[in-house]
């Protein structure tokens, strides 16, 4: 037999070895990650037990429950946090505020964890150094595809088990649960943790699948985020219009487990074999795929660089083309889906009375300016906080000390690339403003809104440089933690935003987050004091964090 | 300050508590070529990062280009151009792209320029970097880097990865540099790299200067190799003054000699008829080793 002969023989023969030395590659795994994989335990765990202990306290009787209940069961929050399982209870309410939210978390964390070992691995070389030694082909996915599995079914058990523990007490099960044995709510606390356990292997397999076929590791999670979001918005559009829409995404096979009522494990096996396919079809993809290789063919590129290039934040306009485009389709879709359920608001309004409405949604005035332009704007917050990370990132893959040695100053470097990120903020503020207002005014035929709606958007254009200017702020002063604090902020901003008054935060400190401080216009009248602060606080800043950044050591 | 292109006197700088650069001396004079070496880790790479203001110096002077690398970086770096020695490149541009964005960053090259060095460090431009093997990537540096006219070539391991034409063709270009009156700072591992194009060689260990002086006024510190064919007589050379490590098997006879007793020595050995004789001035190699080793048996000795 010729050589040729032996390096064209099928695949399968050396099958057995494809998963060698798998054991040795799970320990290191599990080291490299333990740290992460205990974190997010802890954060989802501990967030559904904080929260169903916050409702266990704060509603004694069924009156509030309802009264609540009623409050949230509006289209507006249905399209955000889904349909809400076995709601008159503190579990139910427990679920409405933080089960979409947590598991969709756990869902793009397991995400981010499987291209951090996976594709980020082979960006940076290592995944050639691991492969010269005689591990199996598939030895690396594999060890990612258990550990992340194992992670999200302990996540799972362990908040079933804490929720069964906290809703044994006999006397109190109709308030709790609203089930008529304990043993009821014992099965019902292990449906819901497992509802959380599948969205963890979602991740893992929508993971494993946009690593095989991604060219980097950002575009990996880029790919995997925007799934997630389709996903998501698939739901919202069942959710609504209480379609079978829900039954197409799997993240609505999750909500329709339905702990506490249909108790339904059929769908947890879907999902099963869902994101077995998807691990398997990357499995098939990295059988044939080169290492550091993706589906996409390389292509050749320009043998020089245009004008617009050659300048620093053209360079830095280049360097986020991918970015841009995958968040103004974001910002294009999610306004266009939201505006279109505020008709079904608005008919619900005019079709009942319902006593809950009455609090700050009885106008569409005030779902726009309560709950869709500040969600909305966050998002653009977090474009800004992402964008500005990128001046960290040029440091770290060592290609800043480049730019430095040429004639460009510190300052005139950074001031250049933000300049880049905050014009893509006020493009994106717009964008999204005309987006929600035109299809909410299509929907109500009447276009005069659409001004007041790109005006109220505008009002968070402070909100959204302060996300920036943190990091700014970090960068100059403590480079290394500068992206994990921002991140931590942005996070820390949207949890307060959807869960609130659950984390047991004052209300004064709570109005004086950025985006709790902007005024909610229209739905409020305008306030221009928090605006001129918050833009004070950002330039201060902006301007502090470059000094920091003058007098530092690059790389640092 | 003199008007050497680069001038560093004492200089310090720590990370925390530990001493990278630790009372360092070096200078470059303007139109000359100065080999800068030292073992891994000696502080070459931190060296040059303050030179180019990227890190701040903790004590310490240092000019380039007569001004201070920390105040004036940015005027400085329009008149030098620097290639480090682990090129990092953003993944999704070309080749050609990345040249163009460090040429015009520093004031800018001709299309011409660009082209020359292209085809003479036969670099495809229009490769994507992620593509780009070691060799490669260190080329696309390098054409940026050779395409400009700056006064002051900051160079760290500017080699590394590259095949020997290529390492040839490098050779070429700091010759021709150093024609036009231009200066150049190289930090190299490579011996006979410095040995060619260096005027003026700073070797430095543990973050101190051991020494700088051109490569002849340290061979005048070290002993010539002398290798020698002798019929007979060999016995005769033991008792002669400014012999060392004399070393007889059969007709073959090796020692070294001071560069003062090199006359005495070789009228002595003319008497004794030789068969053949070579005598080897030290290379770069052996005087860099001579010092790694003192300085070992030094360090030894004190913690003895």
């Amino acid at each position: 037999m010729s050589t040729a002969a032996t390096l064209e023989a099928p695949a399968t023969k050396s099958q057995r070895d494809s998963l060698s030395n798998l054991g040795v590659l799970l320990g290191f795994t599990w080291k490299r990650n333990w740290v992460r994989s205990v974190v997010w335990l802890v954060i989802v765990v501990g967030m559904f037990v904080f929260i169903f202990d916050y409702y266990k306290a704060l509603f004694t009787d069924e009156s509030q429950l309802a009264s609540f209940i009623s409050t949230v069961d509006s289209p507006s929050l249905l399209a955000m946090v889904g349909i809400i399982s076995n709601p008159i209870s503190v579990v139910g309410a427990t679920w409405c505020k933080f089960w979409m939210f947590g598991s969709l978390m756990l869902g793009i964390g397991v995400l981010f964890l499987m291209t951090r070992n996976l594709r980020g691995d082979e960006d940076q070389g290592r995944a050639e150094l691991i492969r010269s030694t005689p591990l199996g082909i598939h030895s690396r996915l594999a060890s990612s595809v258990i550990l992340m599995s194992v992670l999200s079914i302990v996540i799972g058990i362990l908040t079933g088990v804490a929720l069964a523990a906290l809703t044994s007490d006999p006397n109190n099960l109709q308030h709790l649960v609203n089930v008529s044995s304990v043993a009821a709510a014992t099965q019902g606390s292990m449906v819901f943790g497992m509802s959380i356990a599948a969205m963890g292997l979602l991740g893992v397999g929508i993971g494993a699948l946009t690593n095989e076929i991604s060219p980097s590791s950002g575009a990996a999670n880029g790919i995997g985020m925007a799934i997630f979001g389709v996903l998501y918005i698939i739901r919202m559009i069942g959710d609504v219009q209480s379609n079978a829409a829900t039954w197409v995404s799997p993240i609505g096979w999750g909500q329709k487990m339905d702990p506490y009522g249909a108790d339904r494990w059929w769908p947890f096996i879907m999902i099963v074999i869902l994101a077995a396919i998807l691990v398997w079809v990357a499995w098939m993809i990295q059988s044939s795929r080169d290492l550091g290789d993706s589906i996409a063919p390389q292509r050749k590129g320009k043998a020089g660089a245009s004008a617009l290039l050659t300048r620093v934040w053209g360079l830095g306009m280049r360097l986020q083309r991918g970015s841009f485009i995958a968040w103004i389709v974001c910002l294009v879709i999610f306004p266009m889906v939201l505006g279109s359920v505020i008709k079904a608001i608005r008919d619900m309004i005019s079709g009942t009375t319902m006593a809950g409405l009455a609090n700050m949604a009885d106008t569409l005035d005030g779902v726009l300016g309560m709950i869709f332009i500040p969600m909305l704007a966050l998002v653009v917050g977090i474009f800004a906080a992402q964008s500005a990370t990128s001046l960290r990132t040029d440091e770290a893959h060592g290609v800043l000390e480049s730019q430095l040695a040429t004639g460009v100053g510190r300052v005139s470097w950074a001031l250049q690339r933000l300049a880049v990120t905050f014009v893509a903020i006020v493009v994106f503020l717009l964008i999204t403003g005309v987006c929600l207002g035109a299809s909410y005014g299509a929907l109500v035929s009447d276009m005069s809104r659409l001004p007041v709606v790109i005006g109220s958007f505008f009002a968070y254009l402070p909100a959204c440089c302060l996300l920036a200017s943190i990091f700014v702020l970090g960068f100059g002063w403590w480079p290394r933690y500068a992206v994990s604090v921002t991140w931590i902020v942005v996070v820390a901003l949207w949890a307060f935003m959807i869960v609130g008054l659950a984390l047991r935060i004052p209300t004064w400190l709570l109005d004086l987050m950025p985006f709790n401080a902007t005024p909610a216009v229209p739905a409020v009248p305008m306030n221009w004091t928090p605006i001129i602060i918050l833009s004070l606080i950002a330039a201060a800043f902006t301007v502090v964090g470059l000094i920091g950044f003058r007098r530092r050591n690059v790389p640092a | 300050m003199s008007g050497n292109a680069i001038e560093v006197v004492g200089l310090v700088k720590h990370f925390g508590k530990v001493k990278a650069v630790d009372g360092l001396n070096l200078s470059v004079e303007t139109g000359q070529v100065t080999g800068f070496l030292g073992p891994n880790g000696a502080g070459k790479t931190t060296t040059i990062r303050v030179l180019l203001g990227l890190l701040k110096a903790n004590a310490g002077q240092a000019s380039v280009l007569g001004g201070n690398p920390w105040t004036d970086a940015v005027s400085l770096h329009k008149r030098l151009v620097y290639v480090p020695g682990d090129v990092a490149l953003w993944p999704n541009l070309t080749g050609g792209q990345i040249i163009d964005v460090l040429a015009r960053l520093s004031g800018g090259i001709t299309k011409e320029r660009k082209q020359e060095m292209l085809e003479r460090f036969q670099l495809d431009p229009t490769k994507k970097a992620r593509t780009y093997s070691k060799g490669n990537r260190q080329k696309v540096a390098l054409v940026a880097a050779m395409a400009s006219r700056a006064e002051l070539l900051v160079l760290d391991e500017p080699t590394s990865g590259l095949d020997p034409l290529m390492e040839g063709e490098f050779q070429k270009c700091i010759k021709q540099v150093k024609a036009e009156g231009r200066s150049v700072l190289l930090s190299s591992h490579i011996f006979s790299e410095v040995e060619s194009l260096a005027d003026s060689i700073c070797i430095i260990r543990d973050g101190k200067t051991i020494e700088q002086g051109t490569l002849a006024s340290m061979r005048h510190l070290t002993r010539t190799q002398v290798r020698t064919d002798l019929e007979s007589g060999a016995e005769k050379l033991r008792d002669l003054a400014g012999i060392h490590d004399l070393a007889v098997d059969g007709q073959h006879v090796s020692f070294s000699v001071e560069q003062a007793d090199l006359p005495t020595v070789l009228n002595a050995l003319a008497e004794l008829h030789p068969l053949a004789l070579s005598a080897n001035p030290p290379s770069l190699e052996e005087i860099f080793l001579s010092h790694y080793h003192t300085d070992v048996a030094k360090s030894q000795g004190v913690q003895k």
